[in-house]
């Protein structure tokens, strides 16, 4: 039994059979694995992304190849790359054929190019020899008759010169026949050269010809087949198990060292996969620009495909973002630091997208089976709020050329003043926006206005950017209180208030001129800031967007608010009852303020008047809010004690204190007593990376996170919060202090259109924790840094309610109707900073009619009707707007016009929807931002700009002397400039002050010689629709020249700049105009 | 899903397969190379679509179109003014002495020319067609004399040269604005007698003015068609080779805006229409 012997010796305590059974199938088990997870590993989303972009990309070369192709003449003419050779190559041999058959010719044409030249050189040093002999004969002739008083040369009287003559004649004939000669020789040896060489070019030039054909073709070509999936050595490559090496389909990283991933607790610099799948982010010219909403197959698109997946598409705005020609290179800023989401991966799901709107969400969660997440912290930005990156490392400016959305928050946030509650950077050290209270009892006309207007600021001024504190959903349980509050609150304030000294209107104002004063044909300037019933706008978009921003108040109401006096006053010197005001000075007389508060007092708001303010019928409602404050530090007998020893008003007042503290008041105004007082309100800093588990979503919070609403959320949260202030607070049981208490700006609330909430979410949004690198922030240069504090300044001011800076403001202009009213706009102030003197533009600026004083108008244009405001600047202020026109980089500051204008001619080529007629109707940031790209190109290529310097930043011209004095006067006559530049103001018979043009006397002291020189050359560039005419423009590709005794367009147009910055102008100015009047 | 499995498998055959003959595979014809070259399809749609399609938009329009005499009649008319007649108002040139120099008589403005007989100057008469015709090559002319466009109204057809005179030797510049098209506008400088010439390519109705001489202005009809006429000093119109069919008839005053009537011309015959314009 052996066998039972074998199986005894090699007993064990377990079943081999099952023991083999089971490694099989365990082997079986992780082989199957093994395999599955190649697979899996194999099967990635990416590829098929890759695969269809090559295919389109294999297309494309073909289709480009076809026109290099083409454009080199075809298959006739650079052949097929099969049987047919094609002409230039049979050229080739054909030409290759003919040197070669013909052994004679080129040695031929070498030895009469040797024999040309050996004969000319024995000529050419005949001729010298001859040249140098009859030189010497000459001098000697001449000494000779010199010596003999010979007077005339040519026929000598003396025998002895005679002879010398006829001697140094002989010689001179010599010398002319073989210099002939030399130059015969000279032809004989060039000519030869040329036929030899061009018979060595022939061959040559066909084949460099070829060979740049064959090159664009070829390149193609092998382009093409590269990314051919259907060739077996790249199906090979990308195959299971053999990917590993060189596959064609592999995941595509972007490395981003300067921008960083917070990695618990971790800072790693971001690696972004995104162009994995994103594979045309950077090919604007072949693929269509912007999210999956765009068409695809625009003109612009140049391969037809039918595969319009989002995924490739160029980026838009490829003049910002992507491409090398562009600012933000993606191989430098990569993708998630603008968009967030989660970078690491290449997937659609796990990379957080985030749809931008309702629309778009559907179709993905139907094609692509997406679905909101709320565990990531930073899934993508949605597009509407994607100017909200921009901040990150664009910190130190006011606005951001690109971004409109965070341009229009930011102005909101200034205007709204939610700094005065809420923290946040760009505003530190603001001043408070709203009117000082310190002063209420002198100001309005009766203390039921400001219980009223605090009650529902809307009611007298429906524009009002005053937020609404009272009649909130959250207190509508509590009937009364309301009422009691603001007692109490007005009560506090006007203990508080201390009189002021006001001027006494002297009641001497006639309404109709005050009237005219405000409005008519956009007034002294009231128009620019202000808006009134009497005077409608024009109902257009333009100024229908700008509700919200209108520098400031409606002033339609104004006779129920203030009392006269208080209003002479303020329009004699707003400064004296407000010191931060941004309010100018006009200079108004006194008889000009009497009639303008004769006519604003008559614009009263009725209905407001009529509205009666229920106050508390006993002090129940006091007590009741001193005991809820009193009793969160004491006990309620000792409360109740304390308040039954107040008196009634004692209790309106410490009510109305603890009021004030609660609802911060002090954030936008100044109140005695409350100047150093911290805001109320959360810090937005860091705002946008807050997590949604750390905000408060009330009841709303589970319902939220359901993926079937997907609202837990940063943007969702602080849209509902603005759209109704005190949402969060439904279904839950508050004490009134601890409700929410944030007010209602009706600009903001449910409701009013999308825009501005977007845009001042966009501006929160913008306010998160820092992750980028101090070397990929934009730092400002000094001379940028003031242009940043100037541009800053011009808008706190307001400048461009009156004047249009590159397309934006001039909302005055709206009131000045018609042709005619052209005549009263405002200079258009682009590149007013080459314009001007900067030392003439500061004292303009600090004092605008040079100390004439009150009534006085700006002396340069005598016919405006708008005054140019006495602001009131610093020193430091003046410096800051001085040096923002300086240094402003834009056209009109270029020294290099030509190079400015080839690098914008080509950026309009590569980038679409930057024409002149576009740019007219864009946005203005739109405006600064061609000028700003051009300018980055324009100083890489070594352009410099008129104030490259400091102080005192340009030169003057020379003086004009001579014959060049009298050119220019002549010039200056011919021209007629008189006719409308009047010296003085004067108005010539036939014409209107509106007719005429600035007085020139002041154009040494005030304007840039660059500049003149310019303007005088294309004056409509610089002021579309001006009624300068350019005296030089070009008819026909020439331009004219208007002397004919200079006859030199350039030298005409210097000559009368340098005439203008003369010291002899003034004299000579009067002079020729009493001449054009006939005196 | 499916489909991708599908494929990863028919790679890992394929992958496989691939090893022999990988190496074996060194030439044999491109699909690429093939479709770039030789490909006759493609050589012969590839050069700049825009070029073809541009091509086939003019032939589709036909290119302008000739007036025919035989097919053609004639419209005439007069612009009647309704009320008292206004009083021409004289213009003070005295204090630009340039001015009244050149020119004796008195100056009065045109912007409403009411002759003695109550009918009015100056108004502009056109059927309403956007058809375009043949240009003429003869230009028109408008002059500036003693800081006065002659004439006020004028009409030419689109792309028609239109010589601008000045025959004084005074400054003046010719300032004009399209009221159509918005984006027309130009503005250069004549400081001595001359010539310039210009020609607009769209429809339009031109604001003429020189910014030196207030006063100047001067009004520019342009049309694709040449069926318009201005009236005179007897207040009528005659516009000649009018193709036969029923027209819209459309009248143009400067300030007094516009009016319109339908009239229908039969060939060799003469229509009649009449306007009547009153403040």
């Amino acid at each position: 039994m052996a066998d039972e012997g074998i199986r005894d010796a090699g007993a064990t305590f377990f079943n081999l059979k099952a023991m083999n059974r089971w490694f099989f199938a365990s082997v079986a088990v992780l082989t199957v694995a093994y395999f599955w997870s190649v697979v899996q590993d194999h099967d990635r989303e990416f590829k098929s992304y890759q695969g269809r972009f090559f295919e389109m990309e294999r297309q494309l070369s073909v289709q480009q190849g076809n026109a290099a192709f083409n454009a080199a003449g075809g298959a006739t003419t650079i052949g097929d790359g099969a049987g047919n050779p094609g002409e230039l190559r049979e050229e080739i041999v054909r030409l290759q054929g003919m040197l070669a058959a013909d052994h004679d010719k080129r040695p031929e044409l070498a030895l009469k190019l040797h024999d040309t030249q050996f004969h000319f050189d024995v000529k050419n040093a005949e001729m010298k020899m001859a040249k140098a002999v009859f030189e010497a004969e000459r001098f000697i002739y001449e000494e000779l008759a010199h010596h003999l008083n010979e007077h005339a040369l040519e026929a000598p009287h003396s025998e002895e010169a005679k002879v010398a003559y006829e001697k140094y004649k002989d010689l001179k004939r010599k010398y002319e026949e073989l210099d002939e000669a030399n130059k015969q020789a000279e032809a004989a040896r060039d000519a030869a050269r040329d036929e030899l060489a061009r018979l060595d070019a022939l061959a040559g030039d066909v084949a460099v010809k070829l060979e740049v054909a064959e090159r664009e073709v070829g390149r193609l070509e092998k382009r093409a087949d590269s990314l051919d999936s259907e060739r077996l050595f790249t199906k090979f490559r990308n195959s299971i198990f053999f990917s590993f090496m060189s596959p064609t389909l592999a995941p595509k990283k972007i490395v981003v060292p300067e921008i960083f991933d917070d990695l618990n607790f971790l800072s790693v610099p971001k690696v972004d996969m995104c162009i994995s799948c994103h594979l045309a982010t950077d090919r604007f010219k072949d693929y269509p620009a912007g999210n999956s909403h765009v068409t695809f197959g625009d003109e612009k698109n140049a391969l037809q495909n039918e595969d319009d997946s989002a995924a490739f598409r160029s980026h838009s705005k490829p003049e910002l973002f992507c491409t090398s020609l562009s600012p933000h290179g993606q191989e430098r800023f990569g993708c998630s630091g603008c968009h967030g989401g989660g970078n690491q991966r290449a997937n659609f799901k796990q990379t957080w997208h985030t749809p931008t709107d309702a629309h778009e969400r559907e179709v993905w969660e139907d094609e692509l089976h997406w679905h909101p997440v709320h565990e990531w912290e930073y899934p993508m930005l949605g597009s509407k709020f994607l100017d909200a990156s921009c901040y990150k490392c664009h910190q130190q400016e006011v606005h951001i050329q690109g971004a409109p959305t965070w341009n229009r928050g930011r102005d909101l946030v200034a205007k709204l003043g939610c700094f005065g509650c809420h923290k946040m950077a760009p505003f530190d050290g603001a001043r408070r926006v709203g009117p000082p209270l310190g002063h209420v009892a002198t100001k309005f006309s009766d203390l039921d206005f400001m219980l009223k207007w605090v009650d529902e600021p809307a009611s007298f001024r429906p524009s009002t950017r005053m937020p609404a504190f009272f009649h909130r959903e959250n207190r509508a349980m509590e009937p009364g209180r309301d009422a009691a509050e603001i007692t109490a609150l007005v009560a506090y304030l006007y203990n508080l208030s201390s009189p002021q000294a006001l001027k006494s209107y002297p009641g001497n104002g006639d309404a109709a001129k005050g009237k005219q004063l405000f409005g008519e044909s956009g007034g002294v300037g009231c128009m620019g800031c202000h808006g009134i019933d009497d005077f409608p706008e024009e109902v257009n978009d333009r100024v229908a967007k700008l509700d919200a921003l209108r520098h400031g108040p409606e002033l339609s109401g104004i006779g129920s608010k203030v009392t006269p006096d208080w209003l002479f006053t303020w329009l004699l010197d707003p400064k004296s009852l407000w010191p931060q005001t941004n309010m100018p000075n006009l200079r108004l007389t006194e008889q000009e303020a009497a009639d303008l508060v004769a006519y604003l007092m008559t614009k009263r708001n009725v209905a407001f008047e009529q509205q009666v303010f229920e106050k508390p019928a006993d002090d129940a409602p006091f007590e009741q809010i001193l005991l809820e404050k009193l009793t969160e530090r004491m006990t309620e007998a000792r409360a109740t004690l304390d308040i039954s020893a107040m008196s009634g008003l004692e209790k309106r007042r410490k009510a109305g204190e603890y009021l004030l503290n609660h609802y911060g008041c002090f954030g936008c105004h100044d109140i005695p007593g409350y100047e150093d007082s911290k805001p109320i309100g959360a810090e937005l800093n860091g705002w946008g990376s807050k997590h949604p588990d750390r905000l408060d979503f009330g009841m709303v919070e589970f319902e939220w996170k359901n993926p079937e609403v997907g609202k837990f959320n940063r943007e969702s949260w602080i849209d509902q919060k603005l759209k109704n202030t005190r949402f969060y607070d439904r279904g839950k049981d508050k004490k009134p202090f601890e409700k929410l208490k944030m007010p209602q700006f009706s600009q903001l609330m449910e409701g009013v259109p999308d825009g501005d909430r977007d845009a001042v979410m966009t501006f929160v949004l913008s306010l998160v924790k820092d992750n980028t690198a101090e070397s990929i922030k934009r730092h400002l240069t000094p001379d940028e840094a003031a242009v940043e504090r100037g541009a800053k300044l011009v808008r706190e001011k307001n400048c461009v309610g009156c004047h249009l800076l590159y397309g934006e403001g001039g909302e005055i202009r709206h009131f000045q109707f018609g042709e005619a009213g052209k005549a009263f706009y405002p200079p258009i102030l682009d590149g007013q900073g080459a314009r001007t003197q900067p030392e003439w533009l500061t004292h303009f600026l600090a004092d605008p009619v040079f100390g004439k004083g009150a009534g006085a108008k700006a002396h340069l244009r005598p016919w405006m009707k708008a005054r140019m405001p006495t602001f009131g600047f610093d020193q430091s202020q003046l410096n800051d707007i001085v040096a923002y026109f300086a240094h402003e980089k834009v056209w009109h500051t270029s020294t290099d016009r030509t190079l400015w204008d080839s690098i914008a001619t080509k950026f309009r080529k590569d980038f679409l929807g930057y024409e002149e007629a576009q740019l007219r109707k864009a946005d203005h940031t739109k405006v600064k931002l061609f000028h700003d790209l051009v300018a980055r190109t324009y100083e890489k290529q070594g352009g410099g700009f008129v104030f490259k310097s400091d102080y005192p930043y340009m030169e003057k011209p020379a003086e004009l002397a001579g014959g060049d004095l009298d050119k220019a006067r002549n010039l200056f006559e011919k021209l007629q400039c008189v006719l409308c530049h009047m010296p003085g103001g004067v108005v010539p018979t036939g014409k209107s002050a509106a007719d005429m043009a600035p007085d020139l006397s002041y154009a040494r002291e005030r304007l840039s010689p660059s500049w003149v020189r310019h303007w005088l050359e294309v004056p409509e560039v610089y002021q579309p629709g001006t009624r300068m005419p350019p005296f030089w423009k070009v008819e026909g590709g020439v331009r004219p020249s208007v002397d004919p005794d200079i006859n030199d367009p350039e030298r005409e147009m210097s000559l009368l700049r340098d005439y203008l910055f003369s010291s002899q102008f003034a004299a000579d100015y009067e002079r020729v105009a009493k001449k054009a009047r006939g005196e | 899903m499916k489909r991708s499995n599908e494929k990863t498998l028919w790679m890992l055959a394929l992958g496989i397969a691939g090893i022999a003959l990988g190496a074996a595979c060194g030439g044999g014809e491109s699909r690429s190379r093939k479709s770039i070259r030789g490909n006759v399809e493609n050589s012969a749609a590839a050069p700049a679509p825009g070029a073809s399609g541009g091509a086939a938009t003019t032939q589709a329009a036909g290119g302008p179109k000739k007036v025919d005499p035989a097919t053609a009649g004639t419209i005439t008319g007069i612009v009647k003014w309704d009320g008292a007649r206004p009083t021409p108002e004289a213009l003070d040139l005295s204090g630009n002495p340039d001015c009244s120099k050149a020119i004796k008589e008195t100056v009065y403005k045109e912007d409403l020319v009411v002759n003695a007989d109550n009918t009015v100057a100056f108004a502009f008469v056109s059927i309403d067609t956007n058809d375009v015709y043949e240009t003429p090559t003869e230009p028109v002319v408008i002059d500036q004399i003693g800081c006065h466009y002659v004439p006020h109204v004028l009409a030419a057809m689109v792309g028609q040269k239109i010589k601008i005179k000045s025959s004084d030797a005074t400054l003046h510049n010719v300032h004009y604005l399209g009221t159509v098209n918005t984006d027309l506008e130009d503005n250069f400088a004549m400081p001595a007698p001359g010539v310039r010439e210009r020609s607009f390519t769209a429809a339009d109705w031109v604001k003429f003015k020189c910014d030196v001489h207030p006063w100047m202005g001067a009004w520019l009809a342009v049309r694709s068609h040449p069926f318009f006429a201005v009236t005179g000093t007897d207040g009528k119109f005659t516009i000649a080779s009018v193709p036969a069919g029923t027209h819209k008839l459309v009248m143009k005053h400067e300030s007094l805006g516009e009016q319109s009537v339908t009239v229908t011309v039969e060939a060799g015959k003469t229509a009649t229409a009449e306007f009547t314009l009153k403040k």
